[in-house]
């Protein structure tokens, strides 16, 4: 192994001076060239099109690392007019379609402004597939301080039966600047360890580190480690195991035969102050209130014919539970909006993924909704 | 714990001070103190219990070097302290839970699972002492200084998952690296200095900052220090995803065998990439630590393979186990047991538990049957035809023995039970 390294990794001073200035080189590149044309921060802006098979580029956040959403935080603050902020799950990341300006928020910024051209204003994605509402509930303490002008969240009940709190631990670290519980207690005095400030400083200084994360994804699609990561249980295999291809054909042309071993309703959970997604939910409107940041909650829509295939769906049920999550938000002046029954069944993809064109009639629902019930005005 | 940024900015610090600032005859010192330094402050017990053990071990190393009637005994009974403690700190919780297992029928109650926490590199520094006093023992130790004992000790690189560098080569590497202090100004000018320095640049303060100095161990370091980290947070890191699906029940035969091709690679990447960086590192202070792998997965036989892998581990278990249980010079009887005993102790040493041993014993008999191999059938294979000579045979031979080893590490990776269910799955 030695011989093979003294052959093909000599280094001498030239080496090490020549490294350093690439390093240095890439590093100019990739702030000045390749972060900026990456968030397209142009085209990101709503324009005008008639074309409605895709939205404007609006792009959505590809991990969960501080230094990746730091970045669109950034971005959120940079921008100029009215800030649409969209959180939750894969639905509102569009885990039923490939490209970034067929998802829900790129359709909706394409009709909010051909129904307000007038109206200067931007949309920016911080979901994440696989976001409960804690996790949704750290994100939106991340960013804020931005105190967008409007936020709008995917409400899916099945998230509040789950048993796992966090999907995305790494978010809970990243909230704990603006979270207030966190503030004056004694334990909460712990400075970040020597490692975590040294990590810090190196990202602050040096942008290849800081994105790396996000470059993973720009390049290879997403990093070698997950790219090999195990497909372990039955369920996740028969969802994540398919090809692009096969993941983004409607339902009714693939086979769901898994879900035969699922047991339950659809929503049977109990909403009370044991399950700690009811908490965080409650947490999430209690911190928009509080900062008087108005937003809009819309009930995931769901592919009512699969449920009843397998016996899944209980609509009574349904009905209850998430009455009971809307009116918790609309207490606290949240506008609600129902789209459990809203799209057709052709257009998923599975159970609750919507095809490109799901996106776009759900989009287009929600976009009249907000200009309808006064969210988003000519002039405000 | 070598790949930190705290560690990195620790080995920048301490290089610096080390050829910039610290005086060529306290560079030893300087190297024990900040290794004691960088470990004490986040293991401040562990490091204060090695201090007292090592002052001890130097003690007992003093005695036996003056020849004083007893030192023989003085001796055995350092190695049996030794062997105790790492026992005492791994292999208490295995023993109580393997006696309650066998003693279940005849106990009413349950031995206690003591909760021990078990001392930094204990399975290293431990090795290490045992190699110094019995080679102090046979005369092998010229004199040395307290400060020289501690620093081989304590030595930063490696002293939390080795190589187990002998205390020979590394007392000489001291020695030379001090005795440049006392060298004529002119040779360090001109052969040692870095480029830059040498321009011209003669002042005594320079020159005695970078005494002893060579970039050509820069330049060797460095390279090792990068292939050390791509190794672990590349290669390794990205298996270990894979690799995790050994712990997996029921999946397929292909998910198991894929598992498995991922374990083997990645165990390998993550101990040679450790290997590696200390190697390296240790090369930026100027010492040239041994090598522990050397291509182990295109060895042609399991002999070869020990030959190749954790050398530094097969050496000290050779050196000090093998050879004075009387090796192979004894009749096939005796060798056969020798191999069991030292590949068995071989396994525990990775790990207290069961499957270790089971590892160790799976390789024993892959020694013990390459030596029949080699004595009974080779002689006559080779006679009658020259295709054992040939590329393809060397081929096929590099394939067994991987694919031997491979199956092994199952061992290594799961517990006894999983082990076996997933062989089952494998084979099935």
């Amino acid at each position: 192994m030695n011989g093979f390294i003294d052959k093909w990794l000599k280094i001498n001073l030239r080496v090490i001076v020549l490294t350093i200035l690439l390093l240095v080189g890439f590093d100019l590149a990739l702030t000045r060239l390749i972060i900026p044309w990456y968030m397209n921060a142009e085209t990101a802006k709503v324009q005008v099109s008639a074309d409605v098979d895709r939205g404007p580029l609006i792009r959505r956040l590809p991990a969960d690392d501080p230094n990746t959403l730091a970045l669109w935080k950034q971005e959120l603050a940079r921008a100029d007019g009215f800030t649409v902020v969209f959180l939750g799950d894969s639905i509102v990341h569009g885990g039923g379609v490939p490209d970034e300006d067929q998802t829900i928020p790129s359709y909706v910024a394409h009709h909010l402004q051909t129904l307000l051209p007038e109206r200067e204003l931007t949309v920016h994605c911080f979901s994440l597939p696989g976001c409960t509402p804690a996790d949704t509930l750290n994100i939106l303490r991340y960013i804020i301080d931005i105190r967008p002008d409007l936020v709008i969240y995917d409400v899916n009940i099945g998230w509040f039966g789950s048993k796992t709190v966090e999907e995305h631990p790494r978010l809970a670290e990243l909230s704990k600047a603006n979270d207030p519980r966190a503030a004056p207690t004694a334990d909460s005095k712990e400075e970040p360890g020597l490692e975590q400030r040294l990590t810090n400083l190196v990202a602050d200084h040096w942008a290849l580190y800081r994105y790396r994360i996000l470059l993973n994804y720009l390049w290879f699609g997403e990093p070698l480690r997950e790219k090999l990561a195990p497909k372990m249980r039955k369920e996740e295999a028969a969802d994540r195991l398919t090809s692009p291809e096969e993941l983004y054909k409607p339902w009714y042309e693939k086979d769901f035969s898994v879900l035969k071993e699922t047991k339950g309703k659809i929503g049977a959970c109990d909403l009370d102050d044991s399950n700690q997604h009811w908490l965080s939910y409650l947490e999430l409107i209690e911190a928009l209130e509080e900062h008087q940041i108005k937003a809009a909650f819309f009930m995931v829509p769901r592919n009512r014919t699969l449920y009843e295939m397998y016996d899944l769906l209980d609509e009574k049920l349904l009905a209850e539970q998430q009455e009971k999550l809307a009116l918790a938000a609309r207490q606290s002046g949240i506008a609600v909006f129902d789209y459990t029954y809203a799209i057709e069944d052709r257009y998923f993809t599975d159970s609750v993924h919507l095809t490109a064109e799901g996106n776009q009639l759900l989009a287009r629902n929600l976009a009249w909704n907000l200009v309808q019930s006064g969210l988003i005005r000519v002039g405000d | 714990m070598l790949n930190t940024w705290v560690f990195m900015a620790f080995v920048i610090t301490c290089w610096l001070l080390y050829w910039l600032v610290v005086p060529v005859r306290l560079r030893s010192l300087f190297l024990a103190l900040a290794s004691f330094a960088y470990f004490a402050y986040y293991y401040p017990r562990d490091m204060l219990f090695l201090l007292i053990l090592a002052a001890v071990v130097y003690s007992a190393g003093v005695v036996i070097s003056r020849g004083q009637p007893g030192r023989k005994r003085l001796l055995t009974g350092m190695v049996v302290i030794l062997v105790g403690i790492l026992g005492y700190f791994k292999y208490s919780a295995f023993m109580a839970e393997t006696l309650n297992l066998l003693l279940q029928p005849l106990m009413a109650s349950k031995l206690s699972v003591p909760e021990i926490l078990v001392p930094l590199g204990i399975s290293y520094f431990t090795f290490k002492m045992i190699h110094y006093l019995v080679d102090i023992g046979r005369g092998n130790v010229p004199r040395h200084r307290l400060v020289d004992f501690l620093n081989y000790i304590f030595f930063f690189p490696i002293l939390v998952s080795g190589p187990i560098e002998r205390f020979q080569p590394f007392l000489t590497q001291t020695t030379a690296l001090r005795d440049t202090a006392r060298e004529p100004e002119r040779t360090m000018g001109a052969a040692t200095a870095p480029d830059s320095l040498q321009n011209g640049q003669s002042s005594l303060a320079v020159q005695h900052r970078w005494r002893g100095f060579n970039t050509e161990d820069v330049y060797a370091g460095l390279p090792r220090i990068i292939s050390g980290l791509f190794k672990k947070l590349v290669l390794a890191d990205s298996l270990a995803a894979t690799a995790v699906l050994l712990y997996q029940p029921d999946l397929t035969a292909g998910q198991y065998w894929l598992a498995s091709f991922a374990f083997t690679f990645q165990l390998y990447f993550d101990f040679s990439g450790y290997s590696d960086l200390a190697i390296g590192i240790a090369r930026l202070f100027g010492y040239r630590i041994m090598e522990n792998f050397n291509w182990p997965y295109l060895a042609r036989n399991v002999s070869d393979f020990w030959k190749r892998w954790h050398m530094s581990l097969t050496g000290w278990f050779r050196d000090y186990v093998f050879i004075p249980l009387g090796g192979s010079r004894g009749t096939l009887g005796l060798t056969i047991r020798n191999t069991l005993l030292v590949m068995a102790i071989t396994g525990l040493w990775h790990g207290a538990g069961w499957h270790f041993v089971l590892w160790g014993l799976y390789h024993a008999l892959g020694l013990i049957a390459w030596r029949l191999y080699r004595r009974c059938l080779l002689p006559v294979l080779s006679q009658r035809s020259n295709f054992l000579e040939s590329r393809t045979a060397n081929v096929l031979s590099i394939l067994l023995t991987f694919n031997f080893v491979n199956i092994g590490w199952i061992f290594f990776a799961c517990d006894t039970g999983q082990s076996i269910y997933v062989l089952t799955r494998m084979f099935s």
